[in-house]
């Protein structure tokens, strides 16, 4: 499909939980969420990591 | 092709949408987008069809057509292939949607969500099916997928894909807003939070899928459908204030804002899509029906596949916006089958004669005159529908499978499969027969009817079906045939029988027999819609104008936009000579429903009356060009053009056509010989009708009063010339010859019956053949033959279109005169005179009574 347009991103705040509001924004708002997600999840685990090799307990 | 009025259109339903949620919501300020759109736009109540089921529905959205043309039955078909059944799907659809058209006139046109659309049509644009947001129990764990041909282009599919939303990715940030004690909830307890869950993941993945197309593709229509605030109604509005009796307390506290929360949610959702549809998009926000709130509200459903729709009521919502279409006002008259002309007419795009429904020209600010083609189905093309061969009738499959089952050439299904194969069948004829019965065509309803009664003779809501079916019909026999066998099944039933009963015999004209039941109907289902209208109606037919407008005040509680109550209280208000008051309800009623004849005439009376003549001339008018054959309308503007506007001119042409076009009525008192005709005739008489009569039979002892009889009427069958000189007048004909009346009259015929023992012994004593007691002398072959003429002075009654009767017994009228009076004047609008008409009931006449009654 070559008629793909480019709409203008609306800024709003990306609570780690998710909130209604952001549901309501739709597609932009859900992709955003995940996008936030992920990345923490990638933080959690660059964090496990990094306390692994401290030597650290692992929560 | 005509003016295209608008640049885009998206049409977003939601499904269930209701005023009565949503107007206390937005006085508090909790709907404020909504409430913006509709100041910038127009807004009103839609009507739905029966029956009220949201895959029928939303097919007549989307194609202008009722069911037994779209073919979408219900909310399962059987799957001839697999002899499983199946959710509904789009190759069962038989005509094309709003988005086949566009698709084919080369719109970019795109589709989420829609009931049923699965699987997803190749239209010109991309489509979303209703099966993508489904989930079953094998995929509850994330990541999912689903079928592919959900979606189209399915090169699309993991786009979509990622844009589901799973019901365990819902928290409590999603969740508190609905239920603020959320965590308190014993969740092995109630399903709540889990329901709330699995509703907002399905309603987000619809959002998320339509908003994306917006934010990402060029269009000219979006369709996107909702069911979430109809799943919420059906699992929460049991909870909703006000508190309902039998629900505990500590429940209602948790849960009693869900409802509320479910729309305001939707508001929220509303804002994304102005932002992204822009000012120059024509927005419209529809719903299939209401949901019944307060005290409406069912306290419990039966147990059967239709029971949801008890939970529906009858008006939905719709709201309008956009470049051409009004500000702030209010549109009446709107059905759901307006949608899909509308929006043609919107692109400027013919519509289809063969739609049910109309164009919504009073949303625009200029006038809009839609242009037609014959059918959209006879053109040809590219619509983006399913290769033929994909799509099928599933109800014809199935008789062809059973015949390659019946031959061998296919394995039998389980008897599991069969039955419920069986189930979605009966279901499907059902639904169809009440679209027939919607529309009207109750010889269509009434074979299948027929036959599910014939099959499932227990089942109650067939059978009820089937005995209001006979009473639109006039059998009236048969009606009460059923209504027994119902009384014997179900005494849950009882007060709809009564209440159905009620309705008979008003249409005998038997008003207090009538009363009794309706009131006895009242005791036990006070809300029952119509019975109040009923029983006003009542009230008005024998002038207590006064009960009828309590009757009609306690149906407005239950129904405030019935145009038929504001019509009753109107009619009342013109009776009780008050014009202003009868002024301001007719003309809500007919606002409500544009098409109604009888609202514009008597709206036309009340303005005559109260002195607006240029109006009541228009209403006048609006009157005679929905139902020309009404003479009285006619015969109002010629009075008005002759006698207060000064334009004797116009009225040439009403009673030209009141002349070529408008039978005359004459009025028949017909029986039996001495059943009592000379007494009706002279009853009558008294009432106010002018009597046809030469008087050449004078009375005598067997008639001291006179017959009132016209010889020319002896001749009837052989010449029925003389008829011209009856138009307008009484007219005494003998049962056998009634049958010989020319179709070129319509009559109201009062027809005397008695007991024929009497009636014989009465004969007999007039020809001084008097009856010695011995059996030979009674005249058992002639009560034979009069017996059979009654029978076919009854089916010649009730077959002819041009003939409304009344019968009255004669004994009735001795012993209770008023009473039967009352049904008389019933039958002739309320127009005689019943003092005068008592005078004439003389009971001394009665001399030869029945041997039980000498007794």
């Amino acid at each position: 499909m070559s008629e793909d347009k480019k709409s203008e991103i609306p800024k709003f705040n990306i609570p780690i939980e998710g909130s209604l509001g952001l549901l309501a924004l739709g597609a932009i708002g859900y992709i955003a969420w995940k996008k936030k997600r992920e990345e923490s999840k990638l933080k959690e685990s660059n964090s496990t990591v990094n306390t692994e090799k401290d030597g650290k307990a692992i929560s | 092709m005509g003016k295209r009025l608008a640049k885009k259109v998206l049409v977003i339903g939601w499904d269930a949408a209701d005023w009565d949620i949503i107007n206390p919501l937005m006085e508090k300020g909790l709907m404020p987008t909504l409430e913006k759109f509709i100041n910038q736009g127009v807004m009103g109540k839609i009507s739905t069809l029966d029956p009220p089921l949201s895959p029928m529905l939303w097919t007549s959205i989307g194609t202008g057509k009722t069911a037994e043309k779209h073919g979408i039955l219900g909310f399962s078909e059987p799957n001839a292939t697999t002899q499983t059944i199946r959710p509904v799907s789009v190759t069962s659809r038989k005509v094309k949607a709003i988005w086949n058209i566009l698709t084919h006139e080369n719109y970019k046109t795109h589709l989420v969500g829609w009931w049923p659309s699965h699987p997803a049509e190749p239209i010109n644009g991309i489509a979303v099916s209703d099966m993508f947001t489904k989930m079953d129990k094998s995929q509850e764990s994330c990541p999912f997928r689903y079928n592919e041909d959900c979606i189209h282009p399915q090169e699309l599919y993991d786009t979509f894909n990622n844009l589901r939303v799973h019901p365990s990715e819902i928290t409590g940030s999603h969740i508190f807003p609905f239920v603020p004690n959320a965590d308190k909830v014993d969740q092995e307890k109630h399903k709540w939070i889990q329901t709330i869950s699995t509703l907002l993941s399905q309603c987000a993945t619809v959002h998320n899928s339509a908003t994306w197309i917006l934010e990402n593709k060029e269009w000219d229509f979006l369709g996107v459908y909702f069911d979430t605030i109809d799943h919420f109604c059906h699992a929460f509005m049991k909870y909703h204030p006000p508190k309902m009796d039998g629900i505990d307390q500590e429940e209602f506290d948790f849960v009693n804002d869900v409802v509320n929360s479910a729309y305001r949610y939707h508001d929220m959702m509303l804002e994304r899509y102005l932002q992204l549809a822009g000012d120059d998009a024509t927005i419209i926000i529809v719903s299939d029906h209401g949901f019944h709130s307060g005290v409406l509200r069912p306290k419990t459903l039966p147990n059967d596949p239709a029971s949801p729709a008890f939970e529906h009521s009858q008006y939905g919502i719709i709201a309008m916006k956009g470049p051409g279409i009004l500000k702030d006002e209010r549109i009446y008259g709107a059905s759901v089958l307006d949608i899909t002309p509308t929006i043609l007419s919107l692109f400027g795009l013919p519509v289809g004669k063969d739609m049910d429904g109309k164009v919504l020209v009073n949303a625009f600010d200029e006038k809009v005159v839609p242009e037609f083609i014959d059918s959209w189905e006879d053109v040809e093309g590219n619509f983006g529908m399913h290769p033929i061969e994909m799509r099928d009738n599933p109800w014809a499959s199935v008789d062809a499978m059973n015949q390659l089952v019946e031959l061998g050439y296919v394995e039998a299904p389980t008897e599991d499969n069969k039955e419920n194969i069986k189930r979605v069948v009966n279901e499907s004829n059902y639904y169809l027969a009440l679209t027939y019965s919607f529309k009207k065509e109750y010889d269509l309803a009434l074979p299948i009817l027929e036959k599910l009664v014939a099959e499932n003779p227990e089942t109650i809501r067939f059978l009820m079906r089937l005995a209001s079916c006979y009473q639109y019909m006039g059998n009236n026999i048969a009606c009460r045939r059923a209504i027994e066998k119902l009384r014997t099944l179900d005494s849950k039933t009882i007060p709809h029988l009564d209440f159905l009963e009620g309705s008979l015999l008003l249409g005998e004209n038997k008003i207090r027999k009538a009363l009794e039941m309706f009131k006895s109907a009242e005791k036990s289902v006070p809300h029952f819609p119509n019975l109040h209208l009923q029983i006003a109606n009542t009230y008005f037919k024998i002038k207590k104008f006064d009960l009828a407008l309590g009757a009609y005040s306690k149906a407005f509680q239950i129904n405030p936009d019935s145009p038929n109550v504001h019509h009753g209280m109107g009619v009342c208000y013109l009776r009780m000579d008050k014009y202003e008051e009868a002024i301001d309800e007719l003309l809500t009623a007919v606002g409500f429903l544009h098409f109604f004849p009888a609202g514009h005439y008597h709206l036309g009376e009340a303005l005559m009356k109260n002195g607006n003549y240029e109006m009541a001339e228009q209403a006048f008018l609006v009157s005679i060009s929905q139902s020309p054959g009404n003479k009285r309308a006619h015969q109002w503007i010629i009075k008005l053009y002759k006698e207060y506007l000064g334009t004797p001119e116009k009225a040439i042409y009403h009673e030209n056509f009141i002349k070529n076009n408008i039978k005359g009525t004459i009025t028949i008192v017909s029986g039996l010989p001495r059943s009592g005709t000379s007494m009706m005739m002279q009853m009558l008489n008294a009432g106010g009708l002018e009597v046809l009569t030469d008087n050449v039979r004078q009375n005598d002892d067997n008639n001291p009063k006179g017959y009132l009889e016209f010889e020319k009427v002896k001749r009837l069958h052989l010449d029925n010339s003389w008829l011209q000189e009856a138009d307008g007048k009484l007219v005494k004909v003998v049962a056998p010859l009634v049958m010989s009346l020319s179709n070129d009259y319509n009559y109201k015929i009062v027809f005397m019956l008695r007991d024929m023992d009497e009636m014989i012994r009465s004969q007999q004593k007039m020809l001084g053949k008097l009856d010695d007691g011995s059996k030979s002398s009674y005249p058992v072959a002639l009560i034979e033959a009069f017996k059979k003429q009654l029978e076919k002075a009854d089916i010649w009654l009730k077959s002819m279109p041009n003939v409304s009767f009344i019968y009255v017994n004669y004994t009735d009228v001795i012993n209770s005169p008023e009473e039967q009076i009352e049904n008389l004047n019933s039958f002739f609008d309320n127009e005689l005179d019943t003092d005068k008409m008592l005078s004439q009931v003389d009971s001394s006449l009665y001399r030869n009574k029945s041997k039980e009654l000498q007794k």
